[in-house]
């Protein structure tokens, strides 16, 4: 992406590229936080817990799933239960990262670990085009400025939800980012059985526990992953 | 079956529910980490995780997709067609900004207008 404004000429290359990589994440993240907040403050809870439960919770569907539990009072345990079951998916994205982080310092990388959702692992995941030694401070920009993104989002809809205009539909840039994610992955790879094996597992999953697809497909992919690469079918250079 | 007695949802309760969301959030964001040297030791698991971005990208397309009612008319026919437009001009141009307009314009004014 190549949008050098005059403004942000003055600002480091990272903190600029992670900008401009994160504003797409914006238009997602932003409205779904609002939306979030504006239930979260229709259930009758203090409204200040929202943006508090997204800077602690940090993801979305966790947070809608227990949002919607405990409005059918259902238990602690169960909500907990629930949860862990969406948020296991976030086990499997810190094993791409294993060396990168391990260059950061302690802080940044005990936060680069807990702010590992979904759009953070995309974007992580893309070439970012900064020097090496920016890398700590590109990485750091693009998971706060991410995660500020969600907390705001709450904060308005939770404060002042019921003024905000709602479009419908702009959830709907994650999904171009994802297609564009996955072509970066074969042009990188060259390979098509991944994504031949993460299609099959998802029909699957969807069949058997609709509820938990994600996870249940991440996890059905992988043990079909572990075979293909035993019987040899991967050169990894 | 077990039926915990749901307490209403007091300001209390909830920093409850939160503190052990946060918990839960923090357990399985770290425990890749905390075997990383497991990971690292297996050759296999090694170039699984190799491939495993590219496993992850394509079932978070379907993930974010979630919502489409694909056996039911219109059947998703506008998001299809506007991811397959989108993918188009990114193997054409290979630029995010470029993808993300007009992907994004055609499915908008789709979708608050035409319905």
């Amino acid at each position: 992406m190549k949008t050098e404004l005059p403004v942000l000429k003055k600002l480091s290359p990272a903190f600029t590229k992670a900008f401009t990589c994160s504003v797409p994440i914006f238009v997602a993240y932003f409205p779904l936080g609002v939306v979030f907040g504006l239930v979260f403050e229709n259930q009758g809870y203090y409204w200040l817990l929202g943006p508090v439960m997204s800077l602690l919770v940090y993801g979305g569907a966790v947070q809608f799933l227990a949002l919607a539990m405990l409005e059918q009072g259902e238990g602690l345990l169960q909500i907990l239960i629930a949860c862990l079951f969406i948020a296991i998916r976030n086990s499997f994205y810190g094993t791409s990262f294993f060396a990168r982080f391990a260059k950061f310092s302690l802080i940044s990388r005990i936060y680069m670990i807990f702010s590992l959702v979904d759009a953070t692992y995309a974007l992580l995941l893309t070439p970012s085009a900064v020097a090496e030694q920016d890398d700590e401070k590109y990485c750091l920009c693009l998971a706060v400025l991410i995660h500020i993104y969600w907390v705001a989002g709450t904060l308005v809809g939770a404060g002042f939800g019921s003024v905000i205009p709602q479009i419908k539909g702009l959830q709907f840039v994650l999904s171009i980012l994802f297609v564009i994610f996955t072509l970066d992955q074969y042009f990188k790879h060259k390979k098509l059985w991944p994504f031949i094996v993460a299609a099959i597992s998802w029909v699957v999953m969807q069949a058997v526990a609709p509820h938990y697809a994600l996870v249940g497909a991440i996890t059905l992919a992988t043990i079909c992953a572990v075979f293909v690469v035993k019987r040899g079918q991967v050169d990894v250079s | 079956m077990l039926v915990d007695a749901a307490p209403p949802v007091t300001t209390n309760y909830l920093l409850v529910v939160i503190l052990l969301l946060f918990v839960s959030a923090v357990i399985t964001r770290f425990l890749p980490f905390c075997l990383k040297t497991f990971f690292e030791r297996s050759q296999v698991l090694r170039q699984v995780g190799y491939i495993l971005p590219s496993i992850i990208m394509c079932l978070l397309i379907f993930h974010s997709l979630d919502e489409v009612v694909w056996l039911e008319y219109p059947y998703g026919v506008l998001e299809m067609v506007t991811l397959l437009i989108s993918a188009a001009i990114y193997v054409w141009r290979r630029n995010i900004l470029l993808t993300l307009i007009p992907g994004m314009a055609i499915y908008l004014v789709a979708v608050n207008l035409y319905s």
